[in-house]
């Protein structure tokens, strides 16, 4: 009679968890994603109190904790503090490799916003470099309405 | 914003696909494992006994959770089954989605706690029978294996346990 | 040696199905700071910051990692808490220990689910807790559960259908008069008894709904709460109890009673010098995801003999003005942001020892003592003992 308590091969039971989500913006996230759908505008939220520009708005300041509904329209155009280039594929990503992503501190804003980076060649990268939005033509109302952010002196 | 704007602005975010898409594969240990390999193998259930409080438990384990002895060894192993009595039992009627694929799962299906005979372990199946007025609180069932060659070494290798006469 | 800790700030959103017009940040900051608004304070008289709801319902993993400005957490202590259904007593029980401590002297603590979020989803989030091995592919969520544990009580009792339908009528009533409360349903019994089956023998109207809200709390030391407030809601005692998880294969128990629940009450009542639970305890607000959950389980908490809770809810006992009022709030089967649900129990039970609630506050005696109790899948419970005195 089999006396042991340890399988011959290590049991493994395979399986997944896969489930529908649906998010909800609320009413400051919504502007947000409505102006980026139907005017190409990037909209940030200032505070009274700090006077810190949000974006993407928010309704309550981190440091002050006030009730934020000073909207702002900034021009698009910002600073790169940081980018990366992703040159591995896995299924769980956005886009095929390599593909390139970065910080951008927008003009008028206190806060990085995270975005693809585009039409630029390795070298070109470099932080402190000036970049501006590229805005997809079918829109959604979504960040990824902005298609990514592109070098500055590259002429539209 | 006054709450007129917000309406005007409210909109079903957001462009990002909202499906979790997870895959898993989760290790079942040695007891546990060596309990899949019977029922796999040799079409076996298996539960283990603490040899301190004489508590069951299916499947096997190698600590009791009531008082923390290890249980190492076969010989608090026991056969059980294939027959039980069922202890309590629920009819779902309404598709959930089964987490695993993101698929409604299909109704009508029966859940029972069931004890096996041969140790006062209780054990959760389907039961085959899905109509309440034919399924009772100790009613007596059995096993209803794969064929061997279908069988993977997995809880679902025990297809469902079917009503059977006293 | 613990310091003295009470309840000097009670918050809560309306629940409802839906909050679109808030993401969830924002959500908790309105339970924050309604919390803060009521013990006028602001957040900067706040020393660490808790926040709990159950992670998989809305698909974040780590859910603070997005909402510290709805927390006001940013740059304070405190930590991101998930226990499933017992999350908004755990959030409590753990405010109560940043603040016993000593090393904290007031705490905001606040828990929240927007199940919205999940597509109304959550049975299949509850069947991930069940054991991927042995348990998963059966598992009916909380649903299953509490299926069987209704089946059990009938068949023990034989006590038919209309006990539930009596319980369910009760919360419904109670819940009209509770403006936070989500479902607020005109009932009649024969609407309970012919009501949709969602799984035998538990009917839709059993069942609680998916709600989505916010609470919130601040708890202080016994020096500051005296200077906040003229009304401090004192914790006496509270009492946490595991059990196996209600996944019957990996428990020792095949049958559905709560131990856990039968071992905290009894733990709770010796501590505290009851002996008669339903004469020593004025309000009694339970976690009960179903109609039939609270009467089995009044039996569970030692409120009355085996075989008899149907017999008191028959007779009216349990009614907002009964002998024994339990959820004068309308009760989770009325209202259930899970993860916030445990913490509205304290909320509400707070809120009778302030004489605060409004049109359900309990008249028939004045309450002074009051229990809430967490449930979770996991099957562990936490009572809470609150008082209006501090001896």
């Amino acid at each position: 009679m089999n006396q042991e308590t340890k399988p011959n091969t290590p049991v493994s039971i395979p399986g997944a968890i896969i489930m529908p989500y649906r998010y909800y913006a609320g009413a400051t996230g919504s502007k947000f994603f409505v102006e980026l759908r139907d005017n190409k505008r990037i909209m940030g939220i200032r505070c009274p109190q700090c006077n810190r520009v949000y974006v993407p708005p928010r309704s309550t300041c981190v440091h002050c904790f006030a009730k934020l509904d000073e909207w702002i329209e900034l021009d698009g155009r910002g600073t790169l503090e940081s980018y990366t280039i992703v040159h591995y594929p896995l299924p769980v990503h956005p886009l095929s490799p390599p593909f390139a992503y970065g910080i951008i501190k927008l003009d008028g804003a206190d806060t990085g916003l995270t975005h693809f980076l585009g039409e630029f060649e390795p070298e070109e990268l470099e932080i402190g470099m000036r970049v501006k939005p590229v805005f997809k033509e079918k829109r959604e109302g979504s960040i990824l309405d902005i298609k990514y952010f592109k070098p500055l002196y590259k002429n539209s | 914003m006054t709450k007129q704007e917000a309406q005007e602005y409210m909109i079903v975010p957001c462009g990002i696909n909202g499906e979790m898409n997870i895959p898993y594969s989760w290790g079942a240990g040695d007891f546990v494992g060596k309990a899949l390999e019977e029922l796999r193998d040799n079409g076996k259930i298996y539960a283990n006994k603490c040899p301190q409080c004489g508590r069951f438990h299916l499947p096997p384990r190698k600590v009791c959770g009531r008082c923390h002895v290890e249980m190492e060894g076969r010989e608090n192993w026991i056969e059980v089954g294939p027959k039980g009595t069922v202890l309590m039992f629920t009819v779902t009627v309404t598709p959930f989605l089964e987490p695993e694929t993101g698929k409604p799962r299909q109704v009508p299906y029966t859940v029972a706690t069931i004890q096996l005979d041969g140790a006062p372990a209780a054990f959760e199946h389907y039961l085959k029978e899905t109509d309440p007025e034919k399924l009772k609180v100790g009613m007596r069932v059995e096993a209803v294996l794969k064929p061997k060659e279908q069988r993977r070494g997995d809880v679902r290798d025990i297809i469902q346990f079917r009503t059977i006469e006293k | 040696m613990a310091r003295k800790v009470a309840i000097v700030g009670i918050g809560q959103t309306e629940h409802k199905t839906r909050h679109p017009e808030c993401s969830h940040a924002e959500l908790i900051n309105e339970a924050a700071r309604r919390a803060l608004e009521d013990a006028q304070l602001t957040i900067k008289d706040i020393d660490a910051v808790l926040n709990g709801n159950m992670d998989l319902f809305e698909g974040h993993n780590l859910l603070d990692t997005i909402t510290v400005d709805g927390s006001g957490a940013y740059l304070k202590p405190g930590r991101k808490m998930n226990t499933g259904g017992t999350t908004g007593g755990t959030m409590v029980t753990s405010a109560w220990y940043h603040v016993a401590s000593g090393i904290y002297d007031v705490v905001l603590t606040i828990a929240s689910e927007k199940q919205e979020e999940s597509g109304g989803n959550t049975t299949s989030a509850i069947i991930t807790c069940a054991d991927p091995l042995a348990y998963r592919p059966f598992s009916t969520g909380a649903v299953g559960a509490l299926a069987m544990v209704a089946a059990r009580y009938m068949h023990d009792t034989g006590c038919g259908e209309e006990p539930g339908a009596i319980a369910r009528v009760k919360a419904a009533d109670n819940a009209l008069k509770n403006p936070y409360a989500h479902l607020k349903l005109h009932l009649t019994l024969e609407d309970v008894l012919e009501s949709r089956m969602l799984i035998y023998p538990l009917r839709l109207l059993h069942m609680c709904p998916q709600s989505s809200g916010a609470c919130a709390l601040v708890l202080a030391s016994e020096e500051k709460a005296k200077k906040i407030t003229k009304k401090p809601v004192w914790f006496k005692d509270h009492v946490i109890s595991h059990q196996e998880c209600f996944k019957r294969p990996l428990s020792p128990d095949p049958t559905p009673s709560m131990i856990s629940q039968t071992d905290a009450a009894r733990k709770l009542y010796q501590r505290n010098g009851v002996t008669q639970p339903r004469r020593d305890i004025d309000v009694f607000e339970m976690y009960e995801p179903a109609a039939w959950a609270e009467i089995a389980w009044m039996e569970d908490f030692l409120l009355c003999e085996r075989g008899e809770a149907w017999k008191l809810v028959e007779r009216g006992v349990t009614a907002l003005d009964g002998e024994f009022p339990i959820n004068p709030s309308g009760g989770v089967v009325s209202t259930n942001s899970i993860g916030a649900t445990a913490m509205v129990r304290v909320a509400e039970a707070a809120l009778q020892i302030r004489g605060d609630a409004g049109a359900h506050q309990v008249t028939r005696k004045e309450p002074k003592t009051a229990v809430a109790t967490a449930f979770g899948g996991c099957n562990w419970t936490i009572m809470t003992l609150l008082s209006k005195n501090l001896d």
